[in-house]
């Protein structure tokens, strides 16, 4: 049986947890209590009551993504290399349990203004989620994973997020160029099936997904341990923890937001507004005249759902490190790995503003909430971690297939 | 410097960044309607 254990990238999150037996990180606990307190006080009173709840929704999912360590680039790349498909079949309970809530509450039978993670079908998104795929391999995170494991202490993490931040930026400024590509608008399954019909179908289509990962899995003859233990707060989860988690929990941001959990957007934002600073004017270009561009753009960072609750992710998986002992690896930076995280992190945010999001806001949101695209996003973001994967070794990974 | 201490610091410097930003940044407003009807989430046109 191959050890996943001895795969090289900093994500090794799809490995069967085990406790760490190390005493809890005080220091970094504290920082991420001062750190969510002070600034759940600052959006709080400066801009609302809604925000520093999504603060603390994003914390929360921090928290649930370090301890289950919920990575779904490892979780792919385990099920390809080692026919470990635990991971990614988490990944699919996340999203069957989160649809459940979804496809309601987005055709109906939710408060007025909630919307889906519905967006067209076209050349932008086939090439940006294939590009996605690929960089994420390369970046060894995707948009979720760079962040959990930059708050759980992987410095080599801020070399992908910053690079993520510029093909964000470029991404933003050429999507109009592909947008006028060869495209179709959203389709919403459930304008087609209906509510119980979308839920019934993409049911037995993830049901389905799942079931050809179990027969890989055997044909690989992968034997799956069982996890030691289980701690609440200082975790390790298993995996099914964490799925039922995070659904609930993006569920729960779908009402408080009004749109499901992203976290790419808020990137893109960032990039502009430090490019705004170093004088470029980002106003001039289209993606940023329409209105919810210009709006962010224009208004504090702090007013943006999707940068409160990217701070609150990093901050909330700083707190469940900090509780696991854990917080913080030695940092080993050769120039090849440096390359990968790069090229991957530039990868991730082109591909990221092309196609709609990344596995959170495209693949889970997507598919949860009942779009065609979320489904295509999968399959070419998949056909790119292939790629990906391939060319890994070429950065010094010593993934073993 | 450790990455520990890498960490620390620049979380640390992204949140004055962020409070920074809000401080400089005029009154909120809410999105003008553009006359665009926004077919992503991100507030794309939509191609046909």
């Amino acid at each position: 049986m191959t050890d996943v254990s001895l795969t090289a990238g900093a994500e090794q999150v799809s490995a069967p947890p085990q406790r760490s037996g190390r005493a809890a990180d005080r220091p970094a606990i504290v920082f991420a209590l001062a750190a969510l307190g002070l600034l759940g006080i600052v959006t709080g009173f400066e801009v609302s009551g809604r925000m520093a709840a999504l603060l603390l929704i994003g914390a929360a999912l921090g928290f649930v993504l370090l301890h289950g360590a919920f990575g779904f680039t490892a979780g792919w790349r385990n099920l390809v290399l080692y026919g470990d498909g635990r991971g990614f079949r988490a990944q699919l309970l996340a999203i069957g349990l989160a649809m459940l809530g979804f496809i309601p509450l987005i055709n109906g039978y939710g408060p007025d203004g909630i919307i889906g993670a519905v967006a067209p079908v076209g050349t932008s998104l086939v090439v940006g989620s294939f590009l996605f795929g690929l960089g994420m391999q390369l970046g060894n995170g995707c948009g979720s994973g760079t962040l959990f494991t930059l708050g759980g202490g992987s410095a080599r993490m801020i070399v992908t997020l910053l690079f993520f931040i510029i093909g964000s930026v470029i991404g933003s400024i050429h999507l109009p160029w592909w947008l006028a590509q060869p495209g179709w608008n959203p389709v919403n399954l459930a304008d087609h099936a209906g509510i119980a019909g979308t839920i019934i179908l993409q049911s037995a289509a993830l049901a389905g997904l799942a079931w050809l990962t179990l027969r890989y899995q055997k044909s690989r003859g992968f034997q799956a341990t069982l996890p030691k233990s289980a701690g609440l707060l200082s975790g390790p989860w298993p995996f099914v923890w964490a799925a039922l988690a995070l659904a609930v929990l993006d569920i729960v941001t779908l009402v408080v937001a009004g749109h499901p959990w992203t976290i790419t957007y808020g990137f893109a934002l960032w990039g502009a507004k430090g490019a705004q600073a170093i004088g470029f004017d980002m106003s001039g270009f289209q993606f940023w005249q329409w209105a919810k561009g210009k709006a962010a753009l224009e208004n504090s960072v702090l007013a943006d759902v999707t940068s409160v609750m990217n701070i609150g992710l990093i901050l909330g998986a700083m707190l469940a490190a900090g509780l696991a002992g854990s917080f913080a690896k030695p940092l080993s930076l050769t120039p090849r790995f440096l390359a990968a995280a790069i090229i991957g992190g530039l990868l991730m945010g082109y591909g990221a503003r092309l196609s709609f999001g990344c596995n959170i806001g495209a693949f889970l949101g997507g598919i949860a909430s009942g779009s065609l695209h979320g489904w295509i996003w999968f399959v070419f973001a998949f056909a790119g971690t292939l790629a990906g994967i391939r060319l890994r070794p070429l950065f010094g990974f010593g993934d073993q297939a | 410097m450790t990455g520990k201490a890498l960490i620390y610091v620049l979380v640390l410097a992204g949140l004055m960044l962020a409070i920074g930003d809000h401080l400089l940044s005029p009154p909120l407003h809410a999105a003008q309607d553009d006359g665009i009807a926004a077919c992503a989430p991100c507030g794309a046109p939509c191609p046909n």
